[in-house]
């Protein structure tokens, strides 16, 4: 057949030309608007064919598509006549290769009677223009319908894709979009845009056209028809808000935990130590019914509180003292940096007057440490790229790299955007100050605007996903600041009060906490939504206060037992999950379990929650740490911190050095307590259990214990004291003891 | 010799103006002659400034010595960081333009100045002259007219008794892919849709007219050659991604004298040698060919490119082939033994065109880089690089930079078009002529025909245009390919 192709071209030709002329007379397709979108249909501008940087077999899109000239470039002159066909349209390599008529690495793609190809062709036909300047451009997306509900893991819903545009018009690209989903277990969603539930559960699934992602809510009901809904009365408005979604999801959330785990769980979580055998006394003998608040308002104005805090923004802020003078850092100004920082968090300071200094500081890194801010948070001569990409993920938990070379893929964030953004730390400048540690940080006022990647524009500034800034009577920075900072600035509130709730439940209402965008969705967005109204305007932006809430509701008190229809969810705050400690919080743990004094190098310090990242010879990221995932503060990535548990994790506690030399070191605190019951095994292990575990042990591990024990005919206190190293031993080494719960 | 500075002047509203009347717009150049940057003067207080501390006679860091032009041309302890007329390729201009390649210089310090950089650009450019009258380092090109030549044939090939073909009909004109010019006649094939269209005059006075078609039912046109005495005319191309063949046709009969190649993709070009033995094609598969014509036998395989063979071009002996990739690679092969006789390295891109000067000794390449170099054959030596065709483009990815195609006239002179639209005419020795015209769509192809009067130019509209040369470059006609 295809020895004949020449054969039949002429006539081929004629009849292309008719046809062609025919369709042309309706329309042309545009560029942009018609043939592009075909191009991200059908994958060819994807990252893995020719949307890839170098392209794909010599053949390079823009991945999908953020240069529309460049990518009318290369199909028609990069190399004249190899890939448009301007006299046949049909037989165009473009669509010789689309339709798998000729070798393609991509395979068939359409055929010749397929929307697609009519359109690549008529705009070939049409003599492949470029688009006029008054082509309208898509302006949003919207999916229909916002939310679905499905009242049983079954069926399938068909959803459409409105794209509007800059002309007013709308149009139905459903065909033309390309679909995920959130969550595959929960809802998939096929590529003709049919929803389809897989199990019981909430998840979103999103369209993708142009720039633009756009999702609808899912909602899939499990299939029993018996629910009734009868949970313990809201403590406060995060009650109600997870609530309110559970009901929808027909899952019941658990009761409240006991005593005893509240006050170990809320201890760790908000002052990073154990509970001490005192205070376990206290609360448990304590018949108040208000208990369990006045503990947390006993918790949260210790100093504890505040360093817990310091230690998890010191590592956001990437807080280094490593000495390095070409980029300004250095021990003592890391320590200075550390030290302000600390004194904010112990004072509790409003976190938008804080981040309004750190990002408007100027002067001596020694006299002023927020002055440090931009330096540290890059951690090296940056362009000011990569000093706005790291400021948006700390204050406003966005991601906005992907669009420094193309449009953010599953986001808002386009090229422009970026560049826009990138202009307000163009002025920032460094120079040495009068002792080699010092460096002097100043904004040059006439720093040019940043140039944007593809033509060169100069950007003037412009927030992110915000206006343009007065600039006037203000510096740019000025300006950031006190958008950054504002009351309603809904990505910095929720960031903020996201980050919070994170260090509470092991998991972001956001997650990760610092990706937040469309693809990406809350798991529950009227409570972050809440949360970071709360913290702005009810507690002026006051991180006790949010903590005092989060604390209070039943949610955070909640048991980690599941219910029968709460067993699968790890995303809607049913139940508690057991979460292991923070690498340094465990450490100060375990030394506080064993009477231990930890020596920690460089510090007068006695807590590992007070080390911050160091040379040489500092405890930091030493052994444990490192084996435990304290943050390298090698980026400003939350997942720097690591609380998965890991082999070497297991045996370090078993054999490793940090229980054995803390236990071989002659531990007072067992001598003390035989000192205190002598022969009175069974109070010196209940007394253990108390340190370690925040109880008693019941009479069946009492009963195990009891069988290895020396005889009572043995005098030895060595053996005892041996002994006893043991049940502590292993108390450190129960997942009890490593996991807060 | 000098590389003249030149400068011309902008288009203004006036070429804009004449753009909408007519498809091709005259430009005048008005180039200025300035002496090139001296090191005495111009470079050594720059290197003071700023190298000379580690680089001097006492404490050469690295070997290098950049206190004198002596001492500066004899190099570092890792050779040459100099070459007369090739800025992009000296290790010295590489560093201190922080080319990723070559350790940035100075060291720990914010780049020189952009002045800085221009003179010391322009030093290298301009052969590395010592002090203010001094001898330039570049090689001397020079071209003896009558050296080379080859005779005239008494009559030279024309189309007498073609087949009668109906021009294929398509709604618009194909881009001209391929173009070839005959060397004695005045006759012009031109790449159709799958036909290969040939204009001429018998007089070499009169109209290019169309004279005939060719059919080329082999698919789209990619390359035409005529052979050295016009006798012949050898069409390349194919089906992309599907087929490849090279057809040898008789040009006064029309008829088809070979058929050669059975490739999987397009044969992007093609070249006859002088003696009609040999033809040579490239192609995507990153190949070099070359085919007995008697036999129809392939002779040889050439495995050696990295990317597209873009181009093959025989030497006006035939005794050797210059072939070129999409990769900026371009190597010299001889004829009989395809073995290797150079490997010019300048280019880092698409390598778009190769033209041999008539007597052999000068091969012309053009890039995608917006250059051409020009080397001398004795020894495989770049003696010029010249920036030819280089304007900003609208975007990073589309270019208004590249030059498309390049071509020695019998008198030594060179033609170049580029992306920026423009026409340009050089000197023998690759400095600027004040001739230069303006294409409305992008040009494709340029030849010289009738014996370098005029100039013939395809464009990506399928339009073929010519240009008188006396006295002035002229717009003279323009064809439309497709009636």
């Amino acid at each position: 057949m295809k020895m004949n192709m020449h054969m039949k071209t002429a006539f081929l030709s004629l009849l292309t030309l008719i046809l062609a002329q025919a369709a042309v007379a309706e329309e042309a397709p545009s560029f942009k608007n018609d043939v592009m979108p075909v191009f991200m249909r059908h994958g060819c501008n994807a990252g893995d064919c020719h949307g890839a940087a170098r392209g794909k077999d010599g053949f390079m899109l823009s991945l999908f598509g953020y240069d529309p000239e460049g990518d009318h470039y290369r199909l028609l002159e990069e190399h004249p006549g190899r890939r448009i066909n301007l006299a046949a349209p049909a037989e165009s390599l473009l669509l010789q290769k689309a339709v798998g008529n000729v070798a393609h690495t991509g395979g068939e793609l359409f055929t010749d009677e397929d929307e697609a190809f009519r359109i690549i062709h008529d705009w070939i036909a049409a003599g492949a223009p470029r688009d006029p300047e008054s082509t309208p451009e898509v302006k949003g997306i919207r999916m229909e319908p916002p939310a679905i509900e499905f009242s049983k893991p079954a069926g399938s819903v068909p959803t459409k894709v409105i794209a509007t545009y800059t002309d007013g018009s709308e149009r139905d690209v459903t065909q033309w979009s390309l679909y995920l989903s959130s969550n595959e277990g929960v809802v998939a969603i096929d590529e003709s845009s049919v929803v389809l539930p897989q199990r019981a559960g909430g998840g979103h699934v999103f369209a993708r056209f142009s720039r633009f992602t756009q999702g609808s809510e899912v909602f899939i009901l499990p299939e029993s028809d018996e629910f009734e809904w009868n949970p313990a009365a809201p403590a406060n408005y995060i009650d109600e808000l997870v609530y309110e979604k559970l009901k929808k999801l027909r899952i019941h959330p658990s009761g409240l935990c006991s005593d005893e785990d509240f006050l170990r769980r809320v201890t760790i979580d908000v002052t990073g130590m154990l509970p001490t055998e005192d205070e376990y006394r206290a609360f448990v003998d304590s018949e108040d019914p208000d208990k369990r608040t006045k503990l947390i308002d006993d918790l949260i104005s210790r100093e504890d509180f505040g360093e817990l805090w310091t230690a998890k923004w010191g590592e956001w802020l990437r807080i280094k003292t490593d000495t390095n003078v070409g980029f300004g850092t250095a021990p003592k100004i890391g320590a200075g940096y550390f030290g302000w920082l600390r004194d904010q968090f112990i004072a509790d300071r409003p976190l938008d007057q804080l981040f309004h200094e750190l990002v408007t500081a100027s002067g001596s890194s020694l006299q002023n440490p927020p002055s440090n801010f931009f330096n540290m948070i890059v951690q090296g001569n940056q362009p000011p790229h990569v000093i706005g990409q790291n400021v948006a993920q700390v204050t406003l938990g966005i991601q906005t790299q992907c669009a420094e070379c193309h449009n953010h893929p599953f986001d808002r964030w386009t090229m422009d955007d970026y560049y826009a953004w990138t202009s307000f730390f163009t002025g920032l400048r460094r120079k040495h100050g009068r002792i080699i540690s010092e460096t002097l940080f100043t904004t040059n006022p006439n720093a040019p605007l940043a140039e944007h990647r593809l033509d060169g524009r100069t950007m003037p500034h412009q927030f992110l996903g915000g206006s343009a800034p007065d600039l006037e009577s203000q510096s740019p920075r000025q300006a950031l600041a006190a958008w950054m900072t504002s009351k309603d600035n809904k990505l910095f509130r929720e960031n903020l009060a996201n980050r919070t709730w994170d260090h509470f439940f092991g998991r972001g209402i956001v997650d990760p906490i610092d990706d937040v965008r469309i693809s990406n969705p809350p798991s529950n967005g009227p409570l972050l939504d809440e949360l970071g109204r709360r913290l702005a305007e009810e507690h002026g932006y006051r991180l006790s206060g949010l903590v005092r809430d989060i604390c209070l509701s039943n949610t955070y008190q909640a048991s980690a037992s599941v219910t029968p229809s709460n067993r699968n969810d790890t995303e809607f705050f049913s139940h508690a999950q057991l979460r292991r400690p923070r690498a340094d919080v465990l450490f100060d743990c375990m030394n506080q379990a064993m009477g231990n004094t930890p020596r920690i190098r460089r510090s007068t310090r006695t807590k590992a929650i007070d080390l911050y990242a160091g040379g040489a010879g500092d405890n930091y990221n030493s052994y444990f740490f490192a084996t435990f995932g304290q943050s390298r503060r090698e980026s400003v990535n939350d997942s720097e911190t690591n609380c998965q548990f890991s082999l070497s994790q297991a045996l370090h506690l078993v054999n490793g050095s940090t229980i054995h030399r803390a236990l071989n070191r002659d531990t007072k605190m067992i001598a003390t307590l035989m000192k205190e019951h002598p022969d009175d095994p069974r109070a010196i292990v209940d007394r253990l259990y108390i340190r370690c575990l925040t109880r008693s042990p019941d009479e069946t591990e009492w009963e195990v214990i009891q069988s290895t024990m020396p005889p009572a005919t043995e005098k030895n206190g060595r053996v005892w004291k041996s002994w006893y190293d043991g049940v502590l031993w292993g108390l450190l080494n129960s997942s009890e003891f490593l996991l807060n719960h | 010799m000098r590389t003249n500075k030149q400068k011309r002047s902008q288009p203004g509203a006036l070429s804009v103006f004449l753009f909408s009347l007519l498809p091709i717009s005259l430009l005048p150049y008005s180039p200025l002659t300035a002496a090139s940057p001296n090191f005495q003067d111009h470079v050594l207080p720059i290197f003071k400034k700023h190298c000379v501390g580690c680089h001097n006679a006492d404490a050469s860091e690295a070997g290098l010595d950049l206190s004198s032009s002596k001492a500066a041309l004899a190099g570092s302890s890792g050779g040459s960081v100099l070459k007369a007329g090739l800025p992009d390729s000296s290790p010295l201009y590489l560093s201190v333009t922080h080319h990723e390649d070559y350790p940035a210089m100075p060291p720990e310090k914010p780049k020189l100045a952009d002045a800085d950089l221009k003179t010391i650009r322009e030093w290298i450019a301009g052969g590395l002259i010592a002090t203010a009258g001094g001898k330039s380092n570049l090689r001397e090109v020079t071209f003896d007219i009558s050296a080379g030549s080859m005779q005239r044939p008494e009559e030279p090939a024309f189309p007498e008794s073609l087949p009668d073909v109906p021009l294929a009909s398509t709604r618009v004109s194909p881009p001209v892919l391929a173009m070839a010019c005959s060397p004695w006649a005045k006759l012009v094939a031109v790449s159709g849709h799958h036909q290969v269209l040939l204009y001429g005059a018998q007089d070499s006075s009169g109209k290019l007219e169309h004279v005939g078609t060719l059919p080329f039912p082999e698919g789209d046109i990619h390359d035409l050659r005529f052979s050295r005495n016009g006798d012949l005319l050898i069409a390349a191309g194919g089906i992309g991604a599907e087929s490849g063949k090279v057809v040898v046709y008789d040009v006064k009969t029309g008829g088809r004298i070979a058929t050669l190649g059975d490739e999987y993709d397009i044969v992007l070009s093609a070249d006859i040698s002088a003696d009609h033995k040999y033809v040579a094609i490239g192609t995507p598969a990153k190949l070099v060919k070359i085919f007995s014509t008697r036999t129809g036998e392939l002779v040889h395989r050439i495995k050696k490119h990295t990317d597209w063979v873009t181009v093959v071009r025989f030497s006006p002996d035939g005794k050797q082939l210059a072939t070129a990739d999409r990769n900026g690679g371009i190597h010299v092969w001889e004829t009989e033994s395809a073995g290797i006789v150079y490997t010019l390295d300048e280019h880092k891109v698409k390598v778009t065109a190769l033209s041999w000067r008539v007597d052999g000794k000068l091969l012309a390449s053009a890039a995608e880089d917006g250059k051409f170099v020009l080397w001398d054959m004795k020894d495989g030596w770049a003696t010029r690089s010249i920036t030819a065709h280089a304007a900003k483009a609208r975007t990073r990815y589309s270019r208004r930079t590249g030059v498309l195609d390049i071509a020695f006239a019998t008198d030594g002179r060179i033609l170049t078009v580029g992306r920026d639209r423009l026409l340009r005419l050089w000197n023998p020795d690759g400095s600027p002529t004040s001739e230069v015209a303006e294409h409305s769509t992008l040009p494709l192809r340029a030849q010289f025909l009738s014996s370098g009067q005029l100039i013939a130019t395809g464009a990506f509209d399928g339009q073929l245009c010519t240009f008188t040369l006396s006295p002035k470059m002229t717009h003279q006609a323009t064809i439309e390919t497709v009636p």
